[in-house]
C-alpha cells in the first residue's frame, strides 16, 4: 500500500525543501489509505513549519532587517513629504508598522522554504521580494478596509524599494562570508571527536572573523557619517555630539580588536589541545558579549544624547525627537538582549564540549 | 550548566527513546516508542519533529540521513543519535525523577510503591 503521486506531491508543496525528504518518508511509511494520509498529513504539516521557521529565523538579522525597513520608509517620508511628518503623529508610528509586520512575515517564510542545497544568489533576493510583494499586499488590503491607515502612495513605493535594496544587500553580504543560517545539520554522520571539535572551531573562528569585519565596517559608516555632520552643521551641540559618537566608535573598534580578535586554531594538537583552544575562544567571546553594555553601548551614550538635544535646539518646529528617542532605545534593548542571547549559547556550547570530554576519557 | 540545558519531560521520553532504539532511532520509530512510553495519552508525529529540531539546535542529538529505502517510497530516514551532552542531560534528568520516587514512595509507603511496581511490571509484559 502506497499513497498516490498525485497526493504525495500536494503534501509535498507544503513541505520545507529541507525536510521535505525524510517527513514524507516517514508519511509514507505510516500509509494506510488516503483519508488516514491526509489527516496525518494536516496533523503534521503544521508544526513541522512552524518547527522550520523557528530553526531558520535568525532573530539578530531579522531585526536587523525590520529596522532597515522601519528607516526606508521614515527615510522616505522625510523626503518626499513636506511639512509636519505624519510618522510623528501619534497614529503615524502604527501606520509604519503594517508593511513592516508584512515584511518579517515574508522573510521568515522565505527563509523557511529555502532550499538549503541550492546555493544560487537568487536565494538572497527570494526572501525580499516576497516581503515586498507582502507589503504590496497590506496596502491593498487597507485600501479596501481602512484607507486612513495606508501609507501615502509615494512614501510606500519609494520605502518598498528601498527596502528591497537594502535587504536584498544586507543578505548578498552575510551569504560572502559565509553565514548561512544555522538551520542545517552541522557534523552529520562524523562521530569522530577530534575531526568534529576542529571542524567546530574552524566555523567558530570564522564567526568571529565575519562579524568584526562587519563592526568595523559599520564603525566606518557612522564616523563618515558623523564626520559629515560635523562639516554641514554649525550648531555646537550637534558637532560635539558627533564627535563624541565618532569617538565611541574608534573605542569600539580598538576593543573589539583587543579583545575580541579571531585566533587561529593550532596546526598540531591532540583532541585535548584542540578541546582547550576552542573551549578558551568560547569563553573569551562569551564573556566579551556579557559585557557589551560596557564597552559597546555606553561608549555612545553621551554622543547620543547631546546630538538629540542640539538637534531639538536646532529645529524646534520640525524635530523628529519622538521617533529618534524610540529608535535609538529600540537599538540599544536590542543590541543589549541580543549579546545576551548570544552569550548563553556560548555557554551552552561549553557545557557541550565540557560533558564532550567526559564522554571521551570515559571511552 | 546555563539554564537552557534543563529538560522538559517530553524532551526527555524523546531522548528515552532514542537511547532504547540506538542504530533505528528516526521519526516513525521514535514516535511508535513514545506512544509505548506516554499510554495511555496520544503523541502527534508533527510534535516528535519539533522536538527532535529543538533537541538538535541544542546539541543534545546528532542527526544524518540514511540511504533510501523502498517501503518508504524511495525516500531516505533522518536518523538521530544521542550527542554526549544529551546524555548528560539525561543522567541527570533520570537521578531527579528517582528522587522523585523515592521522596513519594516514602510518604505514601512501600505497599504503594510495590504496587504501582507490579503494575508497570504487567503493563511492560
Amino acid at each position: 500500500m502506497a499513497p498516490s503521486k498525485k497526493l504525495e506531491a500536494i503534501v509535498a508543496l507544503f513541505i520545507p525543501p529541507a525536510g521535505r525528504e525524510h517527513v514524507l518518508g516517514d508519511l509514507h511509511e505510516r500509509y494506510e489509505n488516503p483519508r488516514q494520509y491526509i489527516q496525518d498529513a494536516a496533523r503534521t504539516l503544521p508544526l513541522v513549519i512552524f518547527s522550520r521557521i523557528r530553526r531558520t529565523a535568525d532573530t539578530q538579522f531579522l531585526l536587523l532587517e525590520a529596522l532597515a525597513v522601519l528607516i526606508s520608509f521614515v527615510a522616505a517620508a522625510w523626503l518626499l513629504l513636506e511639512g509636519p511628518l505624519f510618522v510623528n503623529e501619534p497614529s503615524g508610528f502604527l501606520r509604519l508598522l503594517a508593511p513592516v509586520a508584512m515584511a518579517l512575515v515574508g522573510l521568515l517564510l522565505g527563509d523557511a522554504y529555502a532550499d538549503p542545497r541550492k546555493r544560487s544568489s537568487l536565494r538572497c533576493v527570494q526572501a525580499p521580494l516576497l516581503a515586498v510583494a507582502l507589503m504590496f499586499l497590506s496596502q491593498a488590503v487597507l485600501a479596501v478596509m481602512s484607507p486612513a491607515w495606508m501609507l501615502p502612495r509615494w512614501v510606500f513605493v519609494a520605502g518598498a524599494a528601498v527596502s528591497l535594496l537594502l535587504l536584498s544587500a544586507g543578505r548578498m553580504l552575510r551569504r560572502q562570508a559565509g553565514d548561512e543560517l544555522r538551520a542545517a545539520p552541522s557534523n552529520g554522520g562524523s562521530s569522530n571527536p577530534h575531526d568534529q571539535i576542529v571542524h567546530k572551531a574552524q566555523e567558530f573562528e570564522k564567526k568571529i572573523r565575519w562579524r568584526n569585519l562587519r563592526e568595523y565596517a559599520a564603525a566606518i559608516l557612522v564616523i563618515a557619517a558623523f564626520g559629515t555632520y560635523i562639516v554641514i552643521f554649525e550648531n555646537p551641540a550637534i558637532r560635539l555630539g558627533s564627535s563624541l559618537i565618532i569617538a565611541a566608535a574608534a573605542y569600539v573598534v580598538w576593543h573589539l580588536h583587543r579583545r575580541g580578535a579571531a585566533r587561529d586554531l593550532p596546526a598540531a594538537g591532540g583532541f585535548s589541545a584542540c578541546l582547550d583552544f576552542y573551549r578558551a575562544e568560547l569563553a573569551r567571546q562569551r564573556d566579551l558579549l556579557r559585557s557589551v553594555w560596557l564597552w559597546y553601548v555606553a561608549p555612545f551614550i553621551p554622543g547620543f544624547i547631546v546630538l538629540g538635544l542640539g538637534s531639538a535646539q536646532a529645529n524646534p518646529d520640525r524635530s523628529g525627537s519622538f521617533v529618534n528617542a524610540i529608535s535609538v532605545a529600540l537599538v540599544v534593548l536590542v543590541i543589549v538582549w541580543l549579546n545576551r542571547h548570544g552569550a548563553r549559547k556560548l555557554q551552552r556550547e561549553i557545557d557541550g564540549l565540557d560533558a564532550l570530554e567526559k564522554r571521551v576519557s570515559r571511552e | 550548566m546555563a539554564k537552557t540545558d534543563t529538560l522538559g519531560q517530553f524532551e526527555q521520553l524523546v531522548l528515552t527513546a532514542i537511547l532504547s532504539l540506538r542504530e533505528d532511532a528516526y521519526g516513525v520509530t521514535i514516535h511508535t516508542r513514545l506512544q509505548e512510553l506516554v499510554r495511555p495519552k496520544a503523541v502527534s508525529l508533527g510534535a516528535v519533529y519539533v522536538t527532535l529540531d529543538r533537541l538538535e539546535d541544542k546539541g543534545f542529538v546528532a542527526s544524518w540521513l540514511s540511504d533510501p529505502t523502498p517501503e518508504r517510497g524511495g525516500r531516505a530516514k533522518r536518523c538521530y543519535r544521542l550527542e554526549a551532552l544529551g546524555e548528560r542531560v539525561l543522567q541527570e534528568s533520570a537521578v531527579t525523577a528517582k528522587r522523585i520516587w523515592d521522596v513519594i514512595a516514602e510518604v505514601w509507603g512501600k505497599d504503594w510503591a510495590e504496587e504501582w511496581g507490579k503494575r508497570w511490571q504487567k503493563e511492560a509484559g
